[in-house]
């Protein structure tokens, strides 16, 4: 897959210096080191790093990701979901001075060194012209269908698109090994509903073969 | 009338964070805990150690340093202080930690670089780095290490500590994350770093509390804590560490709001490889320089 997105060469006086070579399944933990599991848990594919940088101001690090279906990038940008959104791809949060989104195959990340109200402004500039050059859209995962949202009263819900059990136990503990057995061909969700009788744990898995459990 | 005392939400964090700790066996130093105490801890602050433009200072944090490895070893001076722990003909790697967003503060690598070169070690002796380690030539012939990372939390591990540190002494990092970790402290039992290394130090300058994830640092969960926590014991370390965090945590939320994973390689660490004391009524916590809202 080598979908091709127009990098935009200065916002607001932040100008690209630089992109870093593009990185792949196997090159990927030169970039991040051990953060690296994450992503290829989810079939990364590529990632394209680039610095902004403007004279006097804090830099702007922007990460492209390509993973392996709209599937995966919806299960890594859910998985730390946490800040409101600002309706910038299909789905996208921003706080901290990081936007993360989200739109077909591709998760984008868009971070500010240091605040500042020109930096966050740059930052949004930035996202939506990315989002804009992203072909195409997806679906988030059908699996996620099969959640009882009708059937249960709640008043909250946290959903999570995963395909491995390491990030399975972060949320809800199973087991030390992986006895459900999830590997990059596998889809599971994990729901956590907040009701008036407390909070319950829904999971989900699918196989390729369409088979659901 | 006399006026009523009222309790501050200090007070109130203080009596529940301590009946939690009681609760689970991690209480800090009762009183008829001190027989059992059996390693020590140094934390120590400065406010003025980084500057309203976020500039380390230099000096205050030599004198800083200076002041815990004294108190730990028991020296009047650092230059014995450090010739204690370390002879002129040692090779000394200094395992720092490059994480762009939090990395081991120059300034720091360059104060103990300083007392190695004044302990007598020559310069070409001594080698700061991280993710070079297995083939840095001095690390290769190290006869002895310093640890020293930015105490912060961690995806895979719960904390980043002095104990996940030594994780690029091996070739497969990755094969460490299950279980949070937990098999950490088995990397401090390879020949590489057996029982090489003198001192730990966790940075707690500006540490952060909380996580975002296994790739991002959130500066809204970072604080000037102005502090270091040094031992000999990596273990105790790593406690007094994610204990840190944990207060900081209650402070800023008002609940121990649940990290992605527990730091479990800490207690790991004791029960299964004894590589120190995580019980923290069992490490004596001496707190040095300035106390306000030292959590601890």
């Amino acid at each position: 897959m080598n979908v091709k997105i127009a990098w935009l060469s200065e916002v607001q006086g932040w100008k690209a210096v630089g992109d870093l070579s593009p990185y792949n399944p196997k090159t990927i933990f030169q970039y991040m080191d051990g953060a690296a599991e994450f992503y290829l848990a989810f079939n990364f594919r590529e990632l394209k790093a680039t610095r902004f940088e403007k004279p006097s101001r804090p830099s702007i690090i922007v990460e492209v990701y390509k993973m392996g279906s709209p599937e995966d990038a919806y299960g890594v940008f859910t998985f730390e979901q946490q800040d409101p959104g600002v309706d910038i791809g299909q789905g996208s949060e921003f706080g901290g001075g990081l936007l993360r989104f989200w739109k077909g195959h591709t998760f984008v990340t868009i971070f500010g060194e240091e605040p500042g109200q020109d930096i966050e402004a740059a930052i949004l500039i930035l996202g939506r012209r990315i989002a804009e050059t992203i072909p195409g859209t997806g679906n988030p995962p059908q699996i996620l269908t099969y959640l009882p949202d009708t059937a249960l009263t709640f008043t909250k819900k946290d959903a999570w698109f995963l395909r491995s059990h390491i990030h399975l136990n972060q949320r809800f503990f199973i087991a030390r090994a992986n006895i459900l057995m999830l590997t990059p061909e596998v889809e599971a969700v994990l729901a956590r509903y907040d009701t008036k009788d407390g909070k319950i744990h829904i999971k989900s898995l699918e196989q390729l073969c369409g088979c659901h459990s | 009338m006399k006026a009523k005392k009222s309790i501050t939400r200090r007070d109130f964090l203080k009596g529940t964070a301590g009946f939690f700790l009681a609760s689970t066996g991690l209480a800090t130093t009762p009183r008829n805990a001190k027989a059992q105490i059996k390693t020590k801890v140094i934390v120590i602050r400065n406010m003025d150690v980084i500057n309203p433009n976020s500039e380390i200072q230099r000096n205050i944090l030599q004198t800083m340093l200076d002041e815990a490895i004294c108190r730990l070893i028991g020296k009047k001076e650092p230059q014995a202080a450090w010739q204690s722990m370390f002879n002129k003909t040692d090779i000394v790697g200094i395992k720092t930690n490059a994480w762009h967003y939090l990395p081991t503060p120059k300034e720091l690598e360059g104060v103990i670089q300083q007392r190695l070169t004044d302990a007598g070690i020559p310069l070409t002796n001594i080698s700061i780095d991280d993710r070079g380690v297995l083939d840095n030539p001095v690390f290769k012939k190290a006869t002895s290490l310093v640890n020293v990372r930015p105490v912060r939390t961690h995806h895979w591990s719960g904390v980043g500590s002095c104990l996940k540190n030594y994780i690029m002494f091996v070739r497969n990092p990755s094969a460490y994350h299950d279980e949070g970790c937990s098999d950490l402290g088995k990397i401090w039992t390879y020949p590489v770093v057996k029982r090489k290394t003198r001192i730990n130090i966790l940075c707690a300058l500006t540490p952060q509390f909380f996580g975002r994830g296994a790739h991002f640092f959130d500066r809204r969960y970072v604080w000037s804590y102005k502090g270091l926590i040094v031992g000999t014991d990596p273990v105790s370390v790593d406690a007094v560490g994610a204990e840190l965090l944990r207060r900081k945590r209650i402070n800023h939320f008002g609940d121990n709001r649940a990290l992605d994973v527990q730091p479990v390689h800490i207690s790991v660490a004791d029960k299964k490889y004894h590589l120190g004391v995580s019980d923290l009524s069992r490490i004596e916590i001496i707190k040095l320089g300035w106390q306000e809202e030292v959590l601890l």
